[in-house]
C-alpha cells in the first residue's frame, strides 16, 4: 500500500548549483542553491500535501583548507523559511552521494510541517545548503569549501482520497444496491505518512468520514457517513456501501465527493476529493482522469445496444488565443445539447467517415483525413477567426453519447488536430488529421549550433545538430573511439557542446586519438541553458572530439544507475521531451507497464539513443520500439504495448516459450477451431514425400486477416493440416500421421 | 379565427433588469432569454422563488407574453406574469402586488405557454416555482411584445404536421432500421384567391415582418392554447407568387428544441 503521490521535476532558480561556504570579511558566508518546482499546482481534489521526497545528488567536493575539513553535510528546506530544514546527508571529501531526502509531514514542537508550507513550496521552491562542517568550518580569511549538489525531483504525497473506479454507475431511486469504490488514500497508514520524520502523537485521523452525492440538476446534496454505519472503509483502497445503506435519491445525475473530517492538520481539518477527478496506478502515482457521473434512474437498465436511442456526436475544440496563449474551448454538436456544465452548439452539419490504417514502418495507427462541415450562418467561425483564436494544429476530440444516458457517460471516439479549414458558402469546412502527425512532421535533433548563439563557434560546427544522448553510450575499441561527437562552439575558450541536455556523466573524451584525453585536461559542466559542455585546457584545433557517456537524467524515468536507460522510457523521453508531445497526449501508464516488462526481462539498462544526424522521427520511433507496439489510443494518447514473455505458454515440454517454430506439414494448413491466439504468418514445409526429410515445397503462408497483426504465436493446437502434420526439426517421427 | 404572430422582443440586454439566479457554468445565462434560440435556455439554480424583472424604460404597450421551451410541468405552483406601472415603481423580486397579475397555463407535454393581454406598463415580473421539478427550472425564450393578427383567415384548416427526422438503413434483404433523430412541428398555411385589399396589406405586413433570418412567435389559431417559436421556410418567391396569382403557401417550422443530457 502507498499514499497517492505525484512526481515533479526541479530546476535551478539560479545559474549555478554550487553550495558551500567561504570565510570572507571576518564572517562565514554560505552559498545555497535554490530550486523551483516545475508545473506544480494545487488542483481541486489534489490540494493537501502531507510529505515529500527529494531525489538529490552531490558529487564534487573542493576545499582550500586541507586537511581542516573532510566532511560536510547537506541540509535542505522550503524557501524562504530557512529555520525549518531537516535531515543531514554526509558527503566526504572527494566522494559523491545520491539518494532521497525527506520533507517531513510532522515535526515535534512545530506540528504538521509540509502541509503548512505547501504554498511556500509552490511559490518559492526549495533550497539546498551545507552545514555541520567536520571537523572545522572555514575560519580563516579566504578559506572556502564547496560541493556540486543538486536536487533532481520532488515526489509529493497527498492526503486527498483518489477514486479509480466504482463497481456500478447507476442505481434506482429507491437505492438498495451495494456500491464499492476502489482507489487509494481512503485511510492511509500513519507510518507511511510519517516516513522520514517523527510520528504524530494521536495519529492523522485521515479515514474517509462522509460520502456526498451532489445532484447536478438541483436535487441537492445527500450525505452518508461512516459514523452512522452507512459505509465501511474496508482498506486504504476500498470503500463499501452495503445495499441496505445506499440512500434513496431523486432521479438525475450526481457527482460523488469523499470527505475526511477532522484530519489532524494545523489549520485545515476537512479534506475532500471528487470520485474520478484523479486516478492512480499501483504505485500510487496519480494522473488526471474524468469525474465520475453517477446516474439515478428508475427507467434506466443495462440495456442492449439495439434499444438505445440514436447516438449524438459531440465535439470538444481545444483552441488557443494567440494574444496570451490561453485555451479557448468551443463545443459543437448536431443539435443544441444541454449538459450540466456546458452547451454544445448545433453547428455541426456532417462528419466524414473515420477509416484507420497502419503506418507500415512503426505500426502506429494512421487516421485518414476527416472533414467536418459546420454551419456558419450565425458567423460563429467568421467571428472566431476574426479574433485572436488559433485553429490550425489545435486539438478536437469527438465523443458519442446516447440521449437518454448521462453526459458523463459519453465515450471518446477519437482525437484529431485541425489541419486546414476554409469557407464554402455558409459552410465552414474543417480538415482534421491524426494527432500524431502534428508532432512527427519534424526532423530530429531539433536544435542546431548557430553563430548567433555562439559567436566564437568553429566554422565546422555552424549548422550542426546538437546531439541528443540517452542511455549508456560507449565505444572504447577500434580506431575511432567515442560514440558521440562534441561540437566546438567557442574556439577562444576551447569549449564544446556535448549534448542538448544534462548528461549523467561523460566517461571518456577523445580528440582524434584512440587514447582518451586525460581528465585533468578538461572539465564537464551543465550550464544554465541545460546543455552539457566540455571545456579543454588547451586548444584542440580542428581535431574531431568524441566522447562516451551516460545519457540524460530525468526524474521518474531513471534506472537504478540514475539516468534514463529502460528502452520504454527512452522512447517516452524521445516522445515527451525531444518531440515535445504534450503529457496530456501520452498514456504514461502504458509506458510504465512496458518498462516493467523490460525490467523483468533484465533489459532495463539496455536502451540507448544517439541523435546526431538529421532523422525522421518515425524512423527513430521504429528503431526505439524494440519489440513493442506504439499506438495512439482512441482518446489520442500515445500508448506503448509489449507482450510479457512470462505469459507465453510453453508447449510440448519445451523449457522456454516458443515464439516461432518451423512446421513440417503435408499440405497447407487451415485453422478450424481454437482461435485463442492469432497467427498471421507462418513458414511451412509441406508435401513431404517420399521420405520424411524431403519436401516438395517450402512457403510462407500468410493469413489475410488476423485478430492482432503484431502477435506471432504459432500454437500447434490451433492448426489442422488438411493432411497429417508432424513436428519438424530433423527428428524422425514414429507416427508421422498422429494428428 | 385568425393567426397571431409576434416578431421581435421587448426583452433585450437594455430592458432585462435582473433574474433571481443563473447557472454558474457560464452557458445558461440570463441573456439566453432573448437570444432567439429556444434550445439554449436561462437555467436558474433553484426550483422555487425564481423571478425575472423587466424594465422597459417607460410605460409601454404589451399584448403578448410567451415562454418557449421551458421545463415546467403541470405541477408548477407558480408561473405568473405581473405588470407594474411606472408610477407604482420597480418590483424587487415580483413579490410586490402588481397592477397586472395573471397566470400562465401549463399544458402537459407541451413546453410552450402564452398570455394575451392589453396593458401599458413599464415593469414586468415573471415568477416561477415548481419544487417538484426533477431539475432546476429553465426558460428557453421569454417573449414580451405586441402581437399582430389577420382579420380574415387563410384557408382553413391549415396543415399541422409533426415532422420526424430519422436515420434509416435498409439492408439488401429488406430489413429496415430506423433511428429517431428529432421531431419538429410544421405548419403549412395556404392563401388561395386572395382579393381582399385589407387582407393583402395584412399578409404583406406579415411577410415584411417575417422575411429574414429571425424566428418569431406563431399562434395558428386564436382559440388555441398553443403557440410556437418558428422559422419561416418560404422565401420571396412565394411573395411574388402571391401578387401574381393571389395564391400563396407559407411553410413554418418550429425551431429545434435541442437535447438535454443529465
Amino acid at each position: 500500500m502507498t499514499v497517492p503521490n505525484k512526481i515533479y521535476n526541479l530546476s535551478l532558480s539560479s545559474s549555478y548549483y554550487i553550495i558551500g561556504a567561504q570565510y570572507t570579511g571576518g564572517s562565514l558566508i554560505q552559498y545555497q542553491s535554490e530550486f523551483s518546482v516545475n508545473d506544480i499546482s494545487l488542483d481541486s481534489g489534489l490540494d493537501q500535501m502531507v510529505r515529500a521526497e527529494i531525489a538529490y545528488t552531490a558529487s564534487y567536493f573542493g576545499r582550500s583548507m586541507v586537511p581542516d575539513l573532510d566532511h560536510m553535510h547537506l541540509n535542505w528546506g522550503i524557501l524562504p523559511d530557512l529555520s525549518h530544514s531537516y535531515g543531514l546527508i554526509e558527503v566526504a571529501a572527494g566522494a559523491s552521494s545520491s539518494g532521497t531526502m525527506h520533507l517531513r509531514s510532522w515535526q515535534t514542537g512545530v506540528g504538521t510541517w509540509l502541509n503548512a508550507k505547501q504554498n511556500s513550496l509552490i511559490s518559492n521552491g526549495l533550497y539546498m545548503v551545507c552545514c555541520n562542517y567536520d571537523p572545522d568550518a572555514p575560519d580563516a580569511e579566504g578559506e572556502w569549501a564547496y560541493w556540486a549538489g543538486k536536487m533532481l525531483s520532488l515526489k509529493v504525497y497527498f492526503l486527498n482520497p483518489v477514486v479509480n473506479n466504482i463497481n456500478r454507475l447507476w442505481a434506482p431511486t429507491a437505492g438498495g444496491v451495494a456500491v464499492v469504490l476502489t482507489g487509494l488514500g481512503f485511510n492511509n497508514t500513519d507510518s507511511e505518512l510519517e516516513t522520514g520524520g517523527p510520528a504524530q502523537p494521536g495519529g492523522w485521523n485521515d479515514e474517509v468520514d462522509t460520502i456526498e452525492f451532489i445532484g447536478l440538476q438541483g436535487q441537492g446534496t445527500t450525505s452518508i457517513t461512516r459514523g452512522a454505519g452507512d459505509f465501511t472503509v474496508d482498506s486504504n483502497s476500498q470503500i463499501t456501501i452495503p445495499a441496505n445503506k445506499f440512500p434513496s435519491l431523486s432521479a438525475g445525475t450526481y457527482y460523488i465527493n469523499l470527505k475526511k473530517i477532522n484530519v489532524a492538520l494545523d489549520d485545515l481539518t476537512t479534506i475532500s476529493g471528487y470520485a474520478g477527478d484523479w486516478a492512480c496506478d499501483s504505485d500510487g502515482k496519480v494522473f488526471a482522469s474524468t469525474r465520475i457521473t453517477f446516474f439515478i434512474s428508475d427507467t434506466h437498465v443495462d440495456r442492449p445496444f439495439r434499444t438505445r436511442k440514436a447516438p449524438v456526436i459531440l465535439s470538444d475544440w481545444y483552441l488557443k488565443d494567440r494574444s496570451d496563449g490561453s485555451e479557448v474551448m468551443r463545443y459543437y454538436s448536431m443539435d443544441t445539447v444541454r449538459c450540466p456544465d456546458r452547451v454544445y452548439k448545433g453547428n455541426l452539419s456532417t462528419i466524414s467517415s473515420i477509416p484507420r490504417g497502419f503506418d507500415n514502418r512503426t505500426g502506429l495507427f494512421k487516421v485518414s483525413d476527416l472533414t467536418l462541415d459546420l454551419a456558419n450562418n450565425d458567423l460563429e467561425f467568421s467571428k472566431l477567426l476574426a479574433g485572436t483564436t488559433i485553429l490550425k494544429n489545435q486539438l478536437v476530440k469527438l465523443y458519442q453519447v446516447y440521449p437518454d444516458e448521462p453526459f458523463g457517460w459519453r465515450s471518446h471516439i477519437i482525437s484529431l488536430i485541425i489541419d486546414d479549414y476554409y469557407f464554402e458558402d455558409e459552410i465552414f469546412k474543417v480538415k482534421m488529421k491524426d494527432i500524431t502527425q502534428k508532432y512527427f512532421r519534424v526532423s530530429v535533433p531539433r536544435e542546431i549550433c548557430t553563430e548567433d548563439e555562439y559567436p566564437n563557434i568553429h566554422p565546422d560546427s555552424i549548422g550542426a545538430f546538437i546531439p541528443e544522448v540517452l542511455g549508456l553510450c560507449s565505444l572504447t575499441t577500434g580506431e575511432f573511439r567515442g560514440q558521440i561527437e562534441a561540437l566546438c562552439i567557442d574556439t577562444a575558450t576551447f569549449k564544446y557542446v556535448a549534448a542538448n541536455g544534462a548528461l549523467k556523466a561523460i566517461d571518456q573524451v577523445y580528440a582524434d586519438d584512440p587514447v582518451a584525453v586525460d581528465t585533468a585536461d578538461y572539465t564537464v559542466t551543465v550550464e544554465s541553458d541545460g546543455r552539457t559542455y566540455i571545456t579543454f585546457t588547451e586548444d584542440q584545433g580542428d581535431k574531431k572530439v568524441t566522447y562516451n557517456g551516460k545519457g540524460y537524467v530525468y526524474a521518474g524515468l531513471n534506472s537504478d544507475n540514475g539516468y534514463v536507460q529502460n528502452p520504454a522510457y527512452i522512447l517516452l523521453y524521445f516522445l515527451l521531451v525531444i518531440l515535445n508531445i504534450p503529457p496530456t497526449l501520452i498514456d504514461f501508464e502504458s509506458f510504465v507497464s512496458a518498462a516493467t516488462i523490460f525490467d523483468n526481462m533484465g533489459e532495463d539498462e539496455a536502451g540507448k539513443l544517439i541523435l546526431q544526424d538529421e532523422q525522421d522521427p518515425m524512423d527513430v520511433t521504429q528503431d526505439l520500439m524494440a519489440g513493442t507496439k506504439c499506438y495512439p489510443r482512441k482518446d489520442g494518447r500515445l500508448a506503448l504495448g509489449k507482450k510479457d514473455m512470462s505469459n507465453y505458454s510453453t508447449n510440448n515440454g519445451e523449457t522456454v516459450p516458443v515464439i516461432f517454430r518451423q512446421l513440417d506439414v503435408v499440405d497447407r494448413f487451415e485453422r478450424k477451431y481454437n482461435m485463442r491466439d492469432a497467427i498471421s504468418l507462418i513458414n511451412a514445409e509441406f508435401d513431404y514425400v517420399p521420405t520424411w526429410d524431403l519436401f516438395k515445397s517450402n512457403v510462407s503462408d500468410q493469413a489475410d486477416v488476423t485478430i492482432d497483426p503484431w502477435v506471432f504465436i504459432p500454437v500447434e493446437d490451433n492448426l489442422v493440416a488438411r493432411t497429417p502434420i508432424r513436428r519438424g526439426g530433423g527428428r524422425r517421427s514414429t507416427r508421422p500421421w498422429a494428428r | 379565427m385568425g393567426i397571431k404572430y409576434v416578431t421581435g422582443n421587448l426583452i433585450t440586454s437594455a430592458t432585462l433588469d435582473s433574474v433571481s439566479s443563473e447557472d454558474a457554468s457560464g452557458f445558461y445565462d440570463k441573456e439566453n432569454l432573448y437570444n432567439k434560440m429556444q434550445s439554449l435556455p436561462l437555467r436558474f439554480t433553484a426550483k422555487s422563488g425564481n423571478y425575472v424583472i423587466i424594465d422597459l424604460g417607460a410605460d409601454t404597450p404589451v399584448t403578448f407574453a410567451g415562454l418557449y421551451n421551458h421545463n415546467l410541468s403541470t405541477g408548477a405552483t407558480v408561473c405568473k406574469l405581473k405588470g407594474y406601472l411606472e408610477a407604482t415603481g420597480k418590483p424587487a423580486d415580483g413579490s410586490e402586488v402588481g397592477d397586472y397579475d395573471d397566470d400562465f397555463t401549463i399544458t402537459a407535454g407541451h413546453q410552450n405557454c402564452y398570455l394575451t393581454l392589453s396593458e401599458t406598463m413599464r415593469y414586468w415580473a415573471l415568477l416561477l416555482t415548481e419544487a417538484g421539478n426533477p431539475s432546476n427550472l429553465e426558460i428557453g425564450e421569454f417573449i414580451l411584445g405586441t402581437h399582430a393578427s389577420f382579420t380574415k383567415n387563410f384557408v382553413y384548416p391549415y396543415k399541422e404536421v409533426l415532422r420526424y427526422l430519422r436515420g434509416e438503413t435498409i439492408t439488401q434483404a429488406g430489413q429496415r432500421w430506423l433511428n429517431k433523430k428529432g421531431k419538429f412541428k410544421r405548419f403549412v398555411l395556404d392563401f388561395l384567391g386572395v382579393k381582399d385589399a385589407h387582407l393583402l396589406s395584412e399578409i404583406q405586413a406579415f411577410f415584411e415582418a417575417i422575411d429574414g433570418e429571425d424566428p418569431f412567435v406563431f399562434v395558428p389559431d386564436d382559440a388555441a392554447v398553443y403557440s410556437w417559436f418558428v422559422n419561416c421556410l418560404s422565401d420571396l418567391d412565394a411573395e411574388r407568387e402571391f401578387y401574381d396569382y393571389n395564391n400563396v403557401q407559407i411553410e413554418l417550422v418550429e425551431q429545434g428544441r435541442g437535447i438535454t443530457l443529465l
